[in-house]
């Protein structure tokens, strides 16, 4: 990487929208999710070894990056478009990539820098194949914008892997035989403008008005990745993460019909709900919680309620409460990322898709009732984690209503 | 046939949350080979579950690989 290049890539250019609780980086809307999750939903989807998954694994990242990059580089030397799309992969948490070796044949890149190899190794210990395809796809991507290629005729590939006991990472990026998924443009996102359900908690507003803008702040440290409440956030192309999901259970629809969408759609609930339980739990014992939330915490109850005040802020659609006991939650998104996901990418579904959401309640379920970590004692590791499952009766999940089935918010029911 | 269940119940014991569900996803299409479809409800809820000893073994095996550990 260059000394000190000037700032290319800001996240603060790009405004938060209040209204839908939703952010955009040039054309692609942007999630944040944990390590626990993304890690997990790519092991689930990479233990189907019979789906040709690297085709979209790949072809999902390249679709969404090659969409920002092409709006992002636009009046921008080679040069200069480099070090932006540098800039943007360390600024959403990926890891670092040096793109000055890229030319008009590609790139032979490495990196011991990288949130997917780095991660896996932490949840799961050794890989034997490679996990960073979302890398892979990235460099396909700026490839393709820079030099005016089509994604269709590149061959990109990992070819070697930290999470495999590699020294470095390698990519390998070249004009041949396009060896990933490519996909149709898609449909801008479409808000469901419905009058919503608010919260109806007196400390909403203080506590959402606290962390409005916060998102700004979860940016790639010197090794491009972003440590927060005790587990790895990265920014993703809610698109690209989503469409993972959405093209495995297809893949699994096809193999064995229902039975392979109940199969995969209970890992992506699991994903979900790791997601939910690690990440919200590091946050509720965070510094910030206790400054601007946990004055206003009375109750259990109380502690959902703060939660939903602060995730609001931070793109994922405005949650909220239909109802809460211990044995029994309804909880609703309006404007969800994944159906505003699905729907500009698929269009209608005939069943709900909101894994990760509904994954997320039941963790968040779990933590607050199952737990003690109101009264200051959380789980932090993932055998601390087991345990507590295997000693308590989960919660179930029921995924109601979903803005691409044709309902007007997202719903589920979360209970026991 | 063999009784799978005792299978299932030792990964559950020592493996993660979801080894059920895993076991299965892996294994899906030699399910369908031998006109299997297992769940973990049925795990659950079923006191013994019988299949063909050849996917007996091969759901042994890779219990023991995501577990890690040796299944008696």
């Amino acid at each position: 990487m260059s000394n000190q290049p000037p700032l290319l890539f800001d996240i603060n250019q790009f405004s938060f929208d209040v209204e839908h609780n939703y952010i955009e980086v040039a054309g692609e809307a942007m999630i944040f999710h944990c390590h626990h999750y993304m890690n997990y939903l790519q092991r689930s989807i990479l233990d189907a070894e019979y789906i040709e998954s690297h085709l979209f694994l790949i072809g999902a990242a390249a679709d969404s990056v090659y969409n920002q990059l092409a709006t992002l580089c636009v009046g921008l030397d080679i040069e200069s478009s480099k070090r932006l799309a540098e800039q943007m992969y360390k600024t959403f948490g990926y890891g670092l990539i040096d793109l000055s070796t890229m030319d008009e044949n590609g790139i032979e890149l490495q990196t011991d820098k990288s949130f997917f190899s780095q991660t896996w190794q932490m949840k799961f210990g050794a890989s034997k194949k490679p996990v960073d395809y979302y890398t892979t796809g990235y460099l396909a991507a700026v490839y393709a914008v820079l030099y005016n290629k089509s994604l269709k005729e590149i061959e990109a590939m990992q070819v070697s892997c930290m999470a495999c006991g590699d020294q470095f990472n390698k990519h390998s990026i070249r004009s041949g035989k396009g060896n990933f998924s490519i996909y149709p443009p898609k449909e801008k996102t479409a808000f469901k403008n419905v009058p919503k359900l608010k919260l109806g908690w007196e400390h909403e507003e203080t506590i959402s008005n606290t962390f409005l803008g916060a998102h700004a702040t979860f940016i790639g440290d010197q090794d491009g990745l972003i440590p927060a409440f005790g587990v790895y956030l990265v920014r993703n192309q809610s698109d690209y993460v989503n469409r993972l999901q959405f093209e495995f259970i297809k893949a699994m629809s096809e193999i064995a019909g229902e039975y392979g969408e109940k199969l995969g759609s209970e890992l992506l609930l699991e994903a979900g709900y790791a997601c939910g339980f690690f990440t919200y739990s590091g946050l509720m014992t965070s510094k910030e919680w206790d400054g601007a939330v946990r004055p206003y915490l009375k109750t259990k109850e109380d502690w959902i309620r703060g939660l939903i005040s602060v995730i609001n802020t931070m793109g994922w659609g405005y949650h909220t409460i239909v109802e809460l006991s211990e044995n029994r939650a309804v909880f609703r998104n309006y404007n969800d990322f994944e159906d505003l996901s699905f729907v500009r990418m698929y269009g209608k579904s005939n069943y709900p898709i909101h894994w990760a959401n509904s994954g997320g309640f039941t963790g968040l379920m779990q933590l607050i009732y199952n737990t003690d970590l109101v009264d200051g004692h959380p789980i932090e590791s993932e055998e601390g984690f087991r345990q507590m499952r295997r000693s308590h009766i989960g919660y179930k999940t029921s995924m109601t209503k979903g803005i691409s089935c044709g309902d007007d918010y997202l719903e589920v029911e979360v209970y026991r | 046939m063999n009784d799978i269940k005792p299978v299932f119940i030792w990964a559950q014991a020592n493996g993660e949350i979801k080894i059920v569900d895993r076991i299965l996803l892996k294994l899906l299409p030699e399910l369908l080979k031998y006109n299997q479809k297992i769940t973990a409800e049925m795990v659950e809820n079923s006191a013994e579950l019988f299949v063909d000893e050849s996917l007996y073994y091969l759901v042994k095996k890779t219990a023991e690989e995501l577990v890690g550990g040796h299944c008696e």
